[in-house]
């Protein structure tokens, strides 16, 4: 378990932020804000009508206020099972709604 | 890496910023502070839903309204130059 973020840095993690986004990304960095970079980073678009949407965003910068959760992920989520397509509700934002 | 620092080192870049409000406004970086306040130049700026559009010359966005950023990739490039430059000059003195 990570006591501080720097344990994560150079590392792939997922960010859950306060509109119910999903961004994974390398943290690049962070300060005592919670602000993060995440570079390579992508959105995982969840629906129950098609399958989950890759978007990609590149270099990310999030502030602080709007960060939920951080989980590391080194990665597991990418297209293990291949084909197998995955649908789920998106998640709600914070304030209830999207 | 420090975000407010790279930040500092992404003037003249492009930039996306997306408002707590779901606006999105593109455009240059002039200057931004340690509260994360921004100065932009030649910006677009759309609505949330998609649909509406404005041009400004110039725009000053509140730090705390911010949501997020997207930068181009070649931010981070310039910030590991300008640090390689500070431990450049403060090594000698050692």
């Amino acid at each position: 378990m990570a006591s501080t973020l720097s344990e994560w840095t150079t590392k792939p993690v997922t960010v859950l932020t306060c509109d119910g986004r999903l961004i994974t990304g390398t943290l690049e960095g962070y300060d005592q804000l919670q602000n993060l970079i995440l570079v390579h980073s992508y959105e995982s678009v969840y629906s129950m009508d098609s399958p989950m949407e890759k978007v990609e965003l590149g270099l990310f910068v999030v502030r602080g206020d709007n960060v939920a959760v951080i989980s590391d992920c080194d990665g597991d989520d990418d297209d293990e099972g291949g084909e197998e397509d995955v649908r789920a509700e998106p998640i709600k934002g914070i304030y209830g709604n999207r | 890496m420090l975000p407010l620092s790279l930040l500092k080192s992404s003037t003249t870049l492009p930039l996306l910023v997306e408002l707590k409000s779901g606006t999105t406004y593109n455009g240059r970086l002039v200057s931004c502070d340690t509260y994360m306040n921004i100065n932009l130049r030649d910006v677009v700026c759309t609505s949330k839903e998609g649909d509406k559009f404005w041009k400004l010359n110039e725009c000053y966005i509140r730090g705390s309204s911010i949501k997020y950023l997207r930068l181009p990739d070649e931010a981070v490039e310039r910030v590991q130059e300008e640090e390689s430059k500070w431990q450049g000059g403060g090594g000698g003195g050692r």
